[in-house]
């Protein structure tokens, strides 16, 4: 199947236009003030005045802070359903996995939108229960922190729970007989066998939600905050006067992630992670 | 040699969704033995197995070790270890990690049980010369001697396997015959009553394959220990055993040395199951002496009424080509085919395909005459009649019963 | 041995087939001297069974233990789903809301459904609906047409693309494989809204030398862009899996290139295509942040349309869709669950047979 080869140039080619250029054209823009890309055209300016400013420091805090909360909590609820499920002694475990995570299909900014609703006085229970002569307390929870990480868990949870059940599901059941047989008891073969085995879909599910969770903005948006750096960036590009800063912006998150994987990869060297 | 009983299996029954595995089974395995349960595949010889592991409940029957029932006795509590069929080594473990994960399993109490106290304080003296202590050293000192007493365990494990300076490998960047080597350490080091030993040769080639034959059986010796060994390749059993159990469909078709096995089949499943016998049914005369072929022969086996049916057993090297003037036996070699050492050809006689081995040639379509010694028949008693059989024999009995469907 | 009298006494303790009437022929069990036998009948020949009573197992410490087991299992369980689903079912509610206010619920209706596929149905039977309201909601209807038509050939373009990429990319050699993997994972790890800004630069930059604007185009070829990733990543371990001989064995045989790839390496990454494909649909159907950045102002897609439309002039219709949307593959899950189940309970019933 040698004869194939050929077929993988197109593809790198497709990559250097759509990912390399791009990044050189935004490390240029970064430093620049720029009428959008007229990267020919621009005067330099010292962006990094501005990304260093309270409020981009601040932004990046609050992402780093709310998509660490909203990580850990997923990791907790994700991982005991994901262990139950693929231990199951079930016929239809695949059928809860997929009811489970059957709302990746459906509208992401809608669902939040509609979580959303619920943290806000007056919604759509508290109107139906009304009918029925019942007062539900009301949440107050839009556009606070509780509200901003309850809404993500729920969106996000999905994305932890696929991964983790996919790497426990991996494990051949012998081991479990292994690890019987040489002496350790069901606690023990959890923390010594199951555990540091299921790493690698727990690192997958930390990416899958940490990343958009800090850098998105419009699941953010829909639940009141308007405060993170996904927000940041998109405003910026909102304006053609400000592209310099948002490439900036984009490029430092960018170094940010690639740093990330860097440790990742010190510790999977099969880079197996993904997936 | 009367060694004394290490497991018993009594009437044990086993069976997955109706299915029965292993039916009112029974065996017992004495110490230092080296047992092996041999059938074809979904004989029941896994089952088994896994039922002395621990890792399957019986659903009748006990088991029991020591005079103690042990029945629900799980396994990480057995003095039993396992080599699996396709190892279960831990991926995320090195190869020492594999080896020494049993120990590390052990409460300190266990460990300087196990390592006996007199050791482990010769440890410490040796470790720490100028260390003084009042009744017990302290549990730092302790877990110190006992960590340099589980390393030098694995490292002799793993010099035992022929695995020395591998302890950093990785398990999945090994070779199927050093997987199996760490498997066996993991399982050793423990120092278990009984090595069960689940086909764990299958996944190798040949040549590697007959290599460990002889380094298992030589590690048993060595170590003292009962290996439980399951396998399909009746050659592999033969070669390794001091006792065979042949299985099939979940029954014990017959317990013996290697030498009964082959040698006195107790029935055709046995026989064939076992090397190439060649199954001819004949009539006891009385006297040493049986009728089969049109002849009658001299054998050795008297046991059997006078006009009993028999079935004579007659492995395919035992035959003797003589003249055909000294023939009892006259045929026609129908095909031949050269094995390496011997030829083995099918020869007809009456209609009746022989297989005999030979050192010499013949010539497809020529006569063979042949003859055999009284020693090399085998007799059997003629088998139980099959299912279909005992189904007439039921439905004439009940054939005005109520039919319920 | 056996003699007749022993035959006469054997004892049937099992009807080991459990679908009684379907099958033709039936499976005895019958000891005999201690042993069991198994033996097959006709129909005519059946016979009574006498059935061995199941042991009953006393209410022990083990088994309440397992039973809070479960309990606490299912709690758990329920906790998460009841976490994903809140928000599922505020939509679902808001769908069948008769008010255009999403907050009030007034009565039950299905006229947002009805708006969804003739928005003018409903103007004629609601009068509390202006015209803006029939505006939106074709505004909806638009959305939805492009976010399928984007979903739809971006999902095809990309899988059979990856294809082709993977088998270029699993012909290289090892060191080469391993750099084009790591690149071909870029824009997997990299976060959405660098990934869109990246593109729509270079989008930008190409599309001023042709005097295009942003729009469908660009947003086609980011969807593609940000799937391939994913079926590339799905097809390869398919590919390293099958043999090496095979494309050869093919073209051995007479087949041309072109077929040899048809009819033997595509059947046999058969389960990796649909995987990589599943993955392409999920991932560009929900897309927002790089729809946004490569052409929403021309071409929205419903998330474009979510995001950009204050909650007024967004038609509650888009709660029916999603709730259409949800129920649909929820449907299409639960019939392929069927589906499989059936199919292995025909093999068990075959093999019975045998």
């Amino acid at each position: 199947m040698n004869r194939f080869k050929k077929m993988a140039i197109p593809y790198l080619i497709w990559m250097i236009i759509l990912v390399l250029i791009p990044i050189v054209i935004l490390i240029i823009m970064s430093f620049q003030r720029t009428k959008g890309i007229k990267i020919f055209e621009g005067t330099f300016n010292n962006n990094f005045k501005i990304i260093f400013s309270k409020d981009v420091m601040q932004r990046l805090w609050l992402s780093f802070i709310y998509s660490a909360v909203v990580t850990v909590f997923c990791l907790i609820i994700a991982y005991p359903v994901a262990y139950i499920i693929a231990r199951a002694n079930f016929k239809h475990r695949f059928l809860v996995l997929s009811f489970l995570i059957l709302p990746m299909w459906s509208n992401t900014l809608l669902r939040t939108k509609g979580i959303a609703s619920l943290f806000m006085e007056g919604n759509i229970f508290t109107s139906l229960f009304e009918k029925i002569g019942i007062t539900l307390p009301t949440l107050n929870w839009y556009a606070t922190p509780m509200g901003v990480i309850t809404g993500m868990i729920s969106m996000y949870l999905p994305f932890m729970i696929l991964p983790i059940y996919n790497s426990l599901e991996k494990i051949d059941k012998s081991l479990y007989d292994a690890s019987d047989d040489l002496g350790a008891n069901a606690f023990k073969t959890f923390w010594k066998v199951t555990f540091p085995i299921s790493l690698k879909g727990i690192t997958t599910g930390i990416i899958l939600v940490f990343l958009p969770c800090a850098t998105g903005f419009g699941v953010a948006e829909q639940l009141g905050e308007n405060g993170l750096i996904g927000t940041y960036i998109k405003t910026q590009f909102d304006n053609e006067a400000t592209y310099g800063v948002g490439a900036l912006v984009s490029l430092i998150i960018l170094v940010i992630i690639i740093g990330a994987l860097f440790i990742v990869g010190k510790v999977d060297k099969e880079g197996e992670t993904l997936l | 040699m009367a060694k004394e009983k290490l497991i018993e299996l009594k009437n044990i029954t086993k069976s997955y969704d109706g299915e029965i595995a292993v039916d009112h089974l029974n065996l017992y395995i004495r110490e230092n033995e080296f047992i092996t349960l041999v059938g074809p595949s979904g004989c029941g010889k896994t089952t088994t197995l896994r039922m002395i592991g621990g890792f399957e409940t019986p659903d009748e029957g006990e088991i029991i070790m020591n005079g103690v029932l042990v029945n629900d006795l799980p396994p990480h509590k057995r003095p039993i270890n396992t080599v699996f069929q396709r190892y279960a080594l831990f991926p995320h473990l090195n190869a020492y990690g594999n080896v020494a994960f049993g120990l590390n399993n052990r409460s300190l109490k266990e460990l300087v049980e196990f390592y006996t106290e007199e050791k482990v304080l010769a440890t410490i003296k040796e470790l720490f010369p100028n260390y003084q202590y009042q009744g017990k050293p302290s549990g730092l000192k302790l877990r110190k001697a006992i960590n340099h007493l589980i390393d030098e365990s694995v490292k002799e494990a793993l010099k035992l396997v022929n695995l020395e300076g591998f302890e950093k490998r990785k398990v999945d960047s090994m070779s199927g015959g050093q997987q199996q080597r760490v498997a066996i350490a993991r399982a050793i080091i423990n120092k278990p009553k009984i090595l069960l030993l689940d086909e764990p040769l299958a996944a190798l080639d040949l040549k590697l394959r007959q290599n460990m034959q002889y380094e298992l059986k030589e590690m048993q010796r060595k170590l003292g220990i009962t290996f439980v060994f399951v396998t399909h390749d009746q050659e592999e059993a033969l070669t390794m055993s001091d006792t065979v159990v042949v299985m099939s469909k979940g029954v014990i078709q017959q317990i013996g040395t290697p030498e009964d096995i082959y040698n006195e089949p107790k029935n055709s499943f046995v026989a064939n199951f076992i090397g190439e016998s060649n199954i001819i049914n004949g009539i006891y005369k009385g006297d040493k002496k049986v009728f089969f072929m049109g002849q009658e022969f001299e054998c050795v086996d008297e046991n059997f009424e006078n006009g009993e049916e028999v079935q004579v057993v007659i492995r395919p090297e035992d035959w003797d080509v003589v003249p055909l003037d000294k023939a009892k036996l006259i045929g026609k070699v129908d095909a031949s085919v050269f094995k390496g050492v011997h030829f083995e050809h099918c020869v007809i006689i009456e209609g009746k395909e022989l297989i005999v081995h030979t050192y010499e040639f013949v010539k497809v379509g020529e006569q063979i005459g042949l003859n055999v010694d009284p020693y090399e028949i085998h007799l059997m008693k003629k088998e139980a009649v099959d299912a279909e059989e005992v189904l007439e024999e039921i439905l004439n009995l009940e054939d005005e019963g109520p039919n319920n469907e | 041995m056996m003699s007749k009298k022993v035959i006469s006494k054997g004892n049937l303790v099992q009807n080991s087939n459990k679908t009684k009437r379907k099958l033709k022929n039936k499976k005895y069990q019958v000891i005999i001297n201690n042993q069991k036998v198994l033996i097959t009948l006709k129909p005519k020949q059946m016979l009574p069974v006498t059935k061995q009573q199941p042991k009953k197992l006393p209410i022990s410490y083990h088994r309440s233990k397992k039973i809070l087991a479960t309990i606490l299992k299912i709690i758990i369980i329920s906790f998460a789903a009841f976490l994903i689903y809140v928000p599922i079912v505020v939509i679902l509610f808001q769908s069948i809301n008769g008010s255009k206010n999403n907050d009030v619920f007034t009565n039950f209706s299905l006229k947002w459904y009805g708006g969804l596929f003739n928005p003018e149905y409903f103007l004629n039977n609601d009068g509390h609906l202006s015209s803006s309201d029939i505006q939106a909601a074709k505004e909806l209807q638009e959305a939805i047409f492009q976010t399928f038509t984007v979903t739809i050939s971006s999902t095809i373009i990309s899988t059979i693309l990856g294809i082709l990429f993977a088998l270029g990319i699993n012909a290289l050699s090892r060191k080469k494989r391993q750099k084009m993997i790591l690149l071909n994972n870029v824009p997997i790890v990299n976060a959405d809204i660098v990934t869109a800004v990246t593109l729509m630069i270079i989008f930008q930059v190409f599309f001023s030398i042709f005097h295009i604007e942003l729009g469908f185009i660009s947003i086609l070829i980011s969807h593609i862009f940000f799937s391939l990733p994913y079926v590339v990543l799905s097809i390869l371990p398919k590919l390293s899996e099958i043999d090496h001989n095979l494309y050869d064995a093919a073209v051995d045989l007479g087949c041309s290139p072109f077929k040899a790839l048809l009819k033997v390496i595509i059947p046999a990454i058969k389960s990796g295509i649909i995987m990589g494909m599943l993955f392409a649909f999920t991932m560009s159907i929900d897309d927002f942040t790089i729809s946004y950045f490569t052409g929403a102002r021309l071409y929205s897609n419903v998330s474009c349309i979510i995001y950009l439309r204050k909650s007024k002039s967004l038609s509650p219709s888009v709660y029916a869709y999603n709730t259409i949307l949800t129920f649909g593959i929820l449907l299409v899950l639960v019939g392929y669950n069927i589906y499989v189940h059936l199919k292995n309970q025909k093999k068990k019933l075959k093999n019975n047979k045998e």
